[in-house]
């Protein structure tokens, strides 16, 4: 970042090409959404290169970063909620959590996969949803710690709470993931 | 469970207690099956979600992402040049305000100098008084009393040796080699004895400079008058740097012929020199830079020119047949405005293939698209791509392109369109990610079919 500063180019390629995929995974755990997480990993990487000046290099880059992504990906699901709009991964009928959703009646019947695909896609989006299910201040903590690798000291810096509101959320989270995951039947033999 | 509380629960959890609290945590556990099995499911838990593995996202979004950090790179890069001393030297060289200042110093200097130099010569020639066709050697001889000490030898007469041919003159007056004449002012003053410096140095100063012509117009002028005075001009190549720097007078030589065989040469070396100024002016002006006058160019127009034909051209034919100072403006704007569509054609290489110059071509039109699309001018951008498509039509590139296009209109949710470039992509030859545009195709096409079947809601867009 501070080769870049200094108007290095290439370092900022390898920048990206260190952070894309955690960022992009951050964002996606965040918003939930593939296409909403590529455009929040392409403005987060934006921002990153329009705020370049404003780095310390006092600042951890990775904590910088993840708060960027945390703040995009905080005003991308406020924005929305207010939108009426379907979701891909918004359940058909009203109420029926865990059933298709439009997401899957759109996927390709012609691209016939393995039963053993087909299971770790099933697995994916049931940790998908449990991870959707969370509060935001839950599933902020919980990302942040887990996808971003923050320490809970840097994570209540980045949210602004103190570090024990941080970790009892941590603790509700994993509680509240503990008993979704139950109630879809994931186990850890899946 | 009731001697710990949420934050020891889940440092223990993530391995952030210390090893003596962790010992006392798994004592408590050991003797609390509550508290050991709320661990053991939290613990299950965070190993179940830790199975979720990372996805890779679309490599197409590097592309935007690169492009605005190239031009954020590039920025810092201008403004630390801007603000180092040389840069801002330079940043003042190039406004037109220098520019101009530097062109009228010049212009002033000139003036004065060949003022200066038709006030030294004036009381010595007496041009008024002395007929036409009366040589300057003669006119020594009639007026020995003006200069009785002997002179020495002044450049200017031997550029009279020269255009004379006479280089046994140019030896005994003490010049090594003819073509030291041409050598340059400080060349010409360490020549010019220093009684005649003195002299010059003593002079009273020149009159107000009348309205001045331009060099060329001066020097045609010297080179076509009659052979009168030092007859300077006679063998002089018109260079303006001369002007200021004409001896006074011209002693007798040793060989010095009759009057009417002088007038005769002097003649010649009129003509000989008017029909190199005229050679010399059509040589300007087939020129493809030159103007359609022969007016020199000033210092800010050169400096402008030479940093325009150093930096990657960009279009030339449009500007090539434009006035000096406007073509020059033109260009700095030009460049200025061009995108990166127009740097492509820098980047192209006689010596390439047509498919790597197409290519190339294709790639720099891409960025300058991507440029476009960083700064959210996507009709822009998509003209960029409209173009691009155009100019690489046929050849594989076209395929990128398209690829690329339909990447940027998915993005924009606007999957028809995705889907037909993709579509296009997919069935250029010699593209070798057709596989990747049909699976576009496909990956399009499922999210447009919601929008036609009328039971499904819409699509995000």
């Amino acid at each position: 970042m501070t080769a870049f500063k200094k108007g290095d180019a290439r370092a900022f390629e390898k920048l990206l090409e260190r952070h894309r995929r955690p960022v992009y995974n951050f964002c996606l755990k965040m918003v939930g959404n593939p296409a909403a997480a590529e455009d929040a990993m392409q403005e987060v990487f934006l921002r990153v290169c329009r705020s370049a000046k404003d780095w310390e290099r006092q600042a951890k880059f990775t904590t910088w970063l993840y708060t960027i992504a945390r703040n995009h990906c905080i005003d991308a699901i406020r924005k929305a909620s207010y939108r009426k709009t379907a979701s891909l991964d918004q359940p058909l009928k009203e109420g029926e959590e865990g059933g298709s959703t439009l997401g899957d009646r759109m996927a390709d019947e012609d691209s016939v996969t393995t039963d053993r695909g087909a299971e770790s896609i099933r697995l994916r989006k049931r940790l998908t949803d449990a991870i959707a299910s969370l509060s935001d201040e839950q599933r902020e903590v919980f990302v942040m710690r887990e996808q971003a690798g923050m320490a809970f000291k840097e994570i209540a810096d980045a949210v602004g709470v103190p570090e024990n509101t941080v970790k009892s959320r941590m603790r509700y989270a994993l509680e509240h993931l503990r008993k979704h995951l139950k109630t879809q039947g994931v186990t850890k033999e899946d | 469970m009731s001697r710990y509380d949420d934050s020891q629960l889940v440092d223990y959890l993530f391995d952030e207690m210390s090893e003596e609290d962790a010992r006392a945590f798994e004592q408590a556990m050991s003797e609390d099956a509550a508290l050991s099995a709320q661990v053991e499911g939290l613990e299950e838990t965070l190993g179940v979600m830790r199975e979720l593995e990372d996805e890779e996202p679309s490599k197409h979004l590097d592309a935007l992402i690169l492009a605005t950090a190239r031009q954020t790179a590039e920025a810092v890069q201008e403004e630390r040049e801007a603000s180092s001393f040389f840069g801002r030297f330079r940043k003042l060289l190039l406004t037109p305000a220098f520019g101009l200042a530097a062109a009228a110093s010049l212009a002033v200097v000139a003036v004065v100098s060949v003022n200066v130099t038709s006030f030294m010569a004036e009381p010595q020639t007496t041009t008024e008084a002395i007929p036409p066709g009366v040589t300057a050697s003669a006119r020594s001889a009639d007026a020995p009393a003006q200069d009785p000490a002997p002179e020495p030898k002044p450049v200017e007469e031997a550029e009279e040796a020269l255009a004379f041919g006479d280089k046994a003159k140019l030896e005994r007056d003490g010049f090594e080699r003819a073509d030291d004449i041409d050598g340059d002012r400080e060349d010409e003053a360490r020549r010019t004895p220093k009684r005649r410096r003195a002299r010059a140095a003593r002079k009273p100063p020149p009159p107000p400079p009348p309205p001045s012509p331009s060099f060329d117009a001066l020097a045609k002028k010297s080179a076509r008058a009659p052979a009168t005075g030092s007859a300077s001009g006679g063998a002089a190549a018109p260079d303006p740097s001369d002007v200021p720097d004409l001896p006074i007078g011209g002693a007798a030589g040793p060989s010095a012929a009759t009057p009417a065989d002088e007038g005769a040469i002097a003649r010649e070396s009129t003509r000989q020199a008017v029909t190199k100024l005229d050679a010399a002016d059509t040589a300007d002006a087939k020129r493809p830079t030159s103007t359609p006058t022969p007016a020199k160019p000033s210092v800010r127009s050169l400096g402008a020119k030479r940093r325009f034909e150093e930096a990657p051209s960009v279009d030339e034919a449009p500007v090539a047949e434009a006035p000096a100072e406007a073509k020059v403006a033109s260009k700095a704007e030009v460049r200025a405005q061009a995108d990166k569509e127009l740097r492509a054609s820098a980047t192209l290489d006689d010596g390439l293939s047509e498919a790597q110059r197409a290519a190339n071509l294709a790639s720099a039109m891409v960025k300058a698209a991507e440029q476009e699309i960083a700064r959210k001018q996507y009709d822009s951008a998509r003209r960029i791509f409209g173009r691009a498509t155009q100019r690489v039509r046929g050849t594989p590139s076209e395929g990128e392109v398209l690829l690329r296009w339909a990447y940027f209109e998915r993005d924009q949710r606007r999957y028809e369109v995705c889907v037909s470039l993709a579509d296009r992509a997919s069935r250029v030859p010699g593209f070798t990610r057709k596989t990747e545009a049909e699976r576009l195709v496909r990956d399009a096409s499922r999210r447009i079919e919601p929008q036609v079947a009328p039971a499904a809601p819409a699509p995000p867009r």
